[in-house]
């Protein structure tokens, strides 16, 4: 089938191959996407792709990776922006774990 | 502080600006660490990467009329619930199971800090042995903040260790007096030249009142320990001693709307079963509610709980960081097996390629796309790949060739 492929991830795991093939899923051009792990002791993760035809499994493969770092680029800034809000709330005046003052450094 | 502000709310300044440009100067959550030197750190080590690069343009590509990202406008969203110097608790919506699901696992196995990894033993004559007190080492926690920017050893070109791909500590001590001496951690001193940016890295942790540190081992008189220690950057997929959280806590749909779990109960599991704290955020279908067997979860109530070698938050944004660079490491093998005519597997070894120099230190997740390659198209087809079922030399011949799966071709 010319709109199926298959890609061999190596030294990967379940953290990147599910995240992918969710993503891919989501994707109108894509028919079928899966992964498998074919033994828990090989770090290798099968990747296979069916979209289809108006873009090659490839490219779904690369549009998918770029939406989940665009995704995830946007926790990260979401959370940073949070995460100062919060930081301003508790302590007004920045205080160590020790109860000493921040001086500059650690 | 008014950058923080700024980028909270507008999804204008996230995509008109170049991704990591300085991140605010509020960016720090604890208070433990100087949040100006690690943003701009950040920054600089993702100014060199090529995986860097890619991030760095994937998300500068974005825009509102880009048909990819049409659903962006509902992207993410984060709110902290509780945060201090040892965790953080936060709720993230908007995104999806997947994706939290595999930050969960980043930052459980994959964060980057120290640990002692090597023990050199010049005098022990206390009752331990070499090998239990090596052992006990290596599982003192160290200050990792800083520790992503080392080199990964085996990445670095020097003959065993040095202060680009390890911290050196030293511990020599011995009882003089009739009463036991207990050794801390405390007593481990660091010899390595430290990084200004991170004085703290590979510091040991210290947090009890009394300032010892952890206990490493106590000595009658006259007995001696004298030992180097050289301490590794690592991930816990290898040692656990490498983790740099000690829980991660993860949560949805409290109220088991979604029906993902199945609760066992003697008469009544509303009675049985008490809500968990996250239920008060949520609320549960009314009775008679018709099922929706599309529904999603989208809402993730996450607590991270920092070992004490990394503040919390920063675990939360490197699991991100190390999520995006697994990604652009995909995203940098399809387009380089696409530059060279399509060629497939084969044209990843037209030569040896010098692995990343990350002028901050190596990552050593960057392992996947050195030599042997990340992604493999084992394709059967002729648009772009040649013959299917090849696989990466070496890497094949011990695990089998990738033929093996063409039996669900």
């Amino acid at each position: 089938m010319s709109n199926t492929s298959d890609f061999l991830i190596l030294k990967e795991d379940h953290t990147l191959g599910n995240v992918i093939t969710e993503q891919l899923r989501g994707m109108s051009n894509v028919m079928m996407a899966a992964y498998k792990i074919g033994h828990p002791n090989v770090p290798e993760v099968l990747l296979r792709i069916q979209t289809d035809g108006t873009i090659t499994a490839r490219e779904a493969l690369s549009e998918a990776c770029k939406s989940l770092v665009l995704a995830y680029g946007q926790l990260e800034t979401r959370f940073s922006s949070e995460m100062s809000v919060q930081t301003l709330l508790q302590h007004p005046e920045p205080v160590r774990a020790d109860g000493g003052a921040v001086n500059g450094t650690i | 502080m008014d950058a923080f502000f700024e980028s909270g709310l507008g999804l204008e300044r996230f995509f008109n600006q170049p991704f990591n440009q300085d991140e605010g100067k509020g960016d720090n959550a604890s208070p433990d660490y100087n949040p100006s030197q690690s943003s701009s750190s950040i920054d600089r080590a993702l100014s060199v990467s090529p995986l860097a690069k890619i991030i760095r343009d994937t998300v500068n590509m974005a825009d509102y009329d880009h048909p990819m990202h049409d659903d962006i406008g509902l992207g993410p969203s984060v709110v902290i619930h509780e945060a201090d110097s040892t965790a953080v608790k936060f709720e993230a919506s908007n995104v999806s199971l997947p994706m939290m699901n595999s930050l969960r696992r980043v930052m459980m196995a994959e964060i980057p800090t120290l640990a002692i990894d090597l023990v050199e033993i010049e005098e022990n004559t206390s009752v331990l042995a070499d090998e239990f007190i090596a052992h006990r080492l290596g599982l003192i926690p160290l200050h990792a903040l800083g520790a992503d920017k080392l080199m990964a050893q085996r990445d670095c070109e020097c003959e065993q260790y040095c202060d680009r791909c390890s911290v050196r500590l030293s511990l020599h001590v011995k009882c003089t007096t009739d009463e036991n001496m207990n050794v801390y951690a405390r007593d481990l001193i660091v010899q390595s030249e430290g990084d200004d940016r991170y004085p703290q890295r590979g510091h040991p942790v210290i947090n009890d009142p009394d300032g010892n540190g952890t206990l490493i081992i106590k000595l009658r008189k006259d007995q001696e320990v004298k030992l180097d220690c050289i301490a590794k950057k690592g991930i816990a997929k290898e040692h656990a001693k490498w983790m740099a959280t000690t829980a991660v806590g993860f949560e949805y749909d409290p109220h088991n709307n979604l029906r993902h779990t199945d609760l066992w109960y003697e008469q009544d599991p509303k009675k049985e079963w008490p809500l968990s704290e996250n239920a008060k955020h949520e609320e549960p279908h009314p009775e008679g509610t018709v099922f929706d067997y599309d529904a999603k979860p989208s809402r993730f109530y996450i607590r991270v709980e920092s070992s004490g070698v990394l503040p919390p938050d920063v675990i939360v944004k490197q699991g991100v960081e190390v999520m995006q660079k697994k990604l652009a490491g995909i995203l940098h093998e399809l387009h380089n097996s696409g530059d060279n005519g399509m060629g497939g597997a084969g044209d990843e070894y037209d030569g040896p390629r010098s692995p990343d120099v990350d002028a901050g230190g190596g990552d050593n997740w960057d392992g996947f796309q050195t030599a042997y390659g990340a992604v493999n198209s084992t394709a059967n087809q002729s648009a772009w790949g040649n013959a299917g079922g090849s696989t990466t030399p070496g890497y094949g011949t011990s695990y089998g060739n990738s033929g093996g799966y063409t039996g669900f071709n």
